[in-house]
């Protein structure tokens, strides 16, 4: 059977290519000034136009002003990851090599930890893998829906801020999201040709994503699912079997490579942990958080093209809805919920809204309406995403969006107390936040009051302060830090360090001030305590 | 087979897969990890360089097969 990419199975809509087409009926008739714009509206040139404006776009949306904050607790630990894996000395004690997460993207950053501090080679990185995402999205909506569906839900993953504020920092998810998009543009190629090959090639592509970050493990349950709803996918099985296999091998490396360098037995202590860890958040956040932060009219367009057009289903939104809604369940019913966790769903719920801005525009019979309606309503869809986006970028500390912000002050006080403080002198803090941008930016160790003193209930790279009395009295720690980033997570153990330094009569030896809760205040403050 | 029971056997079959290590995971060693020794770096790197060559050829393996089907369609079309 041969098969053509340019000709997709099953129901479709009119699409622009079809309607590039001239047609006899065209050339007879003189083109009024509306057909004149009908046919540049379709024209291949602005749909290639409008994903040069997404590329563009969405690349100062990630690239601009990467340094502008230091290092938040997590990107911390990647990059120190990144430059223990390349012996870095300023990293080597500080942070192991083996913690939570695979290590493919710390690798493939390491070299550009070789030598000092840096903190934002990771996030180019990370922005690269964003703005890639971003071809992708493309590619999997023009396969879909056709080119103008591909090019507006690159414009939408472009300014989303979901998408923005996680491509912009050191973290697993944006990278693990471009290859879960590659796989997913994979089997859209498997289900327009019926080349089994490509669910191969994304059972792969999805045990590469697992070796990014071992979250993406559960869209192979999403595959599973949208094969035995389309089940004509199922044969031949033997590609079946090897994508299942590539997929699961892939995903075993992790584990097995982890022995084999030594650290199994810490590999296993993290994986318990994060089994055994207690609920962070409700059951509301994903629903409250991630719209907001995908934006609620663009979810809301993608909802109501699926109801709109639901005579028009077929494979295609199977296969959306599948990566959509299975991430989604296991999130919610998971009891610990990260606001990045379901960043894998974002380039599915874009092409879902851009195929319904895409009907509109492509409706027939034509009208003015209904393609000044459909541009209208992107051009709404790209304003509602690209204003807070831009503010991530010029105002991150005072942006709304969940995840932005970092922890201002945290960068100066760790170099602070590199430059001040013995290099030997053990640093206590409030909590694990503080403790791993201290150690990070000053390589001095540091441990948090808040760490729990049972094995089963902390991050096995954290070390408690089993009795922090005496730890202070006996001189194990003579340098104390507040910051209000953690006091406002836990006042308890903020009262606690002031009452240690209290008690032991510490003085104030540095502050740092930045915007916090909407006023500028004091946000780090390091004591001294007296031998 | 009906649709709900191979849902069924490969949700099934992926927990066994997913709980398997954490059956096999010891509580106790959470307590003393901490001190493990640090891994052997270019063990790892070296292990993960072969799984991304490894997807690249089997992409590469698909793609190329696609681009044969191509030619080959466009062949008979003529």
């Amino acid at each position: 059977m041969t098969a053509d990419l340019t000709s997709p199975s099953g129901p479709e809509l009119v699409g622009p290519d079809t309607l590039d087409t001239p047609t006899a009926d065209r050339l007879e008739v003189v083109p009024s000034p509306l057909d004149l714009l009908r046919a540049r509206v379709t024209g291949r040139a602005v749909d290639l136009g409008v994903l040069a404006v997404a590329l563009v776009v969405g690349g100062w949306l990630r690239l601009a002003d990467l340094g502008g904050v230091g290092v938040n607790s997590d990107e911390a630990v990647y990059a120190g990851q990144a430059a223990s894996l390349v012996g870095n000395e300023h990293f080597v004690g500080n942070f192991p090599v083996v913690r939570a997460h695979p290590l493919l993207f710390q690798i493939l950053i390491s070299p550009w930890y070789a030598d000092g501090v840096p903190d934002t080679p990771g996030r180019y990185a990370s922005a690269l893998f964003g703005i890639g995402t971003i071809a992708l999205v493309f590619v999997l909506g023009h396969l879909l829906y056709g080119r103008r569906a591909g090019a507006i839900a690159a414009l939408l993953i472009a300014v989303m801020p979901y998408a923005v504020v996680l491509s912009r920092q050191v973290l697993l998810d944006g990278p693990m999201t471009f290859f879960t998009t590659a796989a997913l543009v994979c089997l859209a190629l498997l289900a327009r040709t019926e080349n089994g090959r490509w669910l191969v090639a994304a059972g792969a592509l999805l045990g590469l994503a697992t070796l990014t970050k071992e979250t993406a493990l559960i869209l192979v349950m999403a595959v599973f699912v949208f094969l035995s709803l389309v089940p004509r996918f199922w044969r031949p099985k033997r590609y079946v079997a090897l994508a299942a296999a590539a997929a699961l091998g892939l995903a075993a490396t992790y584990p097995i490579a982890t022995a084999l360098a030594g650290g199994g037995s810490r590999g296993q202590s993290y994986l318990v942990w994060q089994l055994s860890r207690r609920p962070n958040h409700d059951f509301l956040f994903y629903l409250t958080e991630i719209p907001v932060a995908i934006g609620v009219l663009t979810v809301a367009t993608a909802v109501a093209g699926l109801v709109l057009l639901r005579r028009r289903s077929s494979w295609r939104e199977t296969l959306l809805l599948a990566w959509i809604v299975v991430p989604f369940v296991f999130f919610e019913i998971w009891p610990v919920k990260g606001f990045p966790y379901l960043l894998v769903l974002a380039p599915a719920v874009a092409v879902l809204a851009a195929r319904a801005c895409a009907a509109l525009i492509d409706l027939t019979p034509r009208r003015a309406w209904t393609v000044v309606g459909g541009v209208g309503l992107t051009a709404a869809l790209v304003l509602a995403g690209v204003v807070p986006s831009s503010q991530l970028v010029t105002d991150p500390v005072a942006s709304p969006t969940a995840g932005s912000g970092g922890s201002p002050g945290g960068r100066e006080a760790g170099s602070w107390i590199d430059a001040n403080v013995p290099a030997s002198a053990k640093v206590m803090t409030i909590g694990p936040t503080m403790a791993n941008i201290v150690r990070y930016y000053s390589g001095n160790p540091s441990d948090a009051l808040s760490v729990s003193p049972n094995p089963l209930h902390r991050n096995p790279s954290y070390q408690p302060i089993v009795n922090p009395d005496h730890a202070v009295r006996a001189g194990t720690y003579r340098y104390l830090v507040w910051d209000a980033y953690s006091a406002a997570r836990s006042p308890s153990f903020s009262s606690r360090l002031l009452a240690l330094v209290r008690k032991y009569g510490g003085r104030v030896v540095h502050t740092e001030s930045a915007v916090f809760d909407g006023a500028t205040r004091e946000v780090v403050v390091i004591y001294e305590v007296p031998r | 087979m009906s649709r709900s029971r191979r849902v069924l056997v490969g949700l099934t079959a992926l927990l066994v897969v997913v709980a398997g290590p954490v059956l096999l995971a010891d509580p106790a060693q959470a307590a003393g990890s901490s001190t493990a020794r640090e891994p052997q770096r270019a063990v790892l790197v070296a292990i993960y360089a072969v799984a991304v060559l490894l997807v690249a050829a089997v992409v590469a393996w698909a793609a190329h097969s696609q681009w044969g089907r191509r030619a080959q369609g466009q062949e008979e079309e003529r």
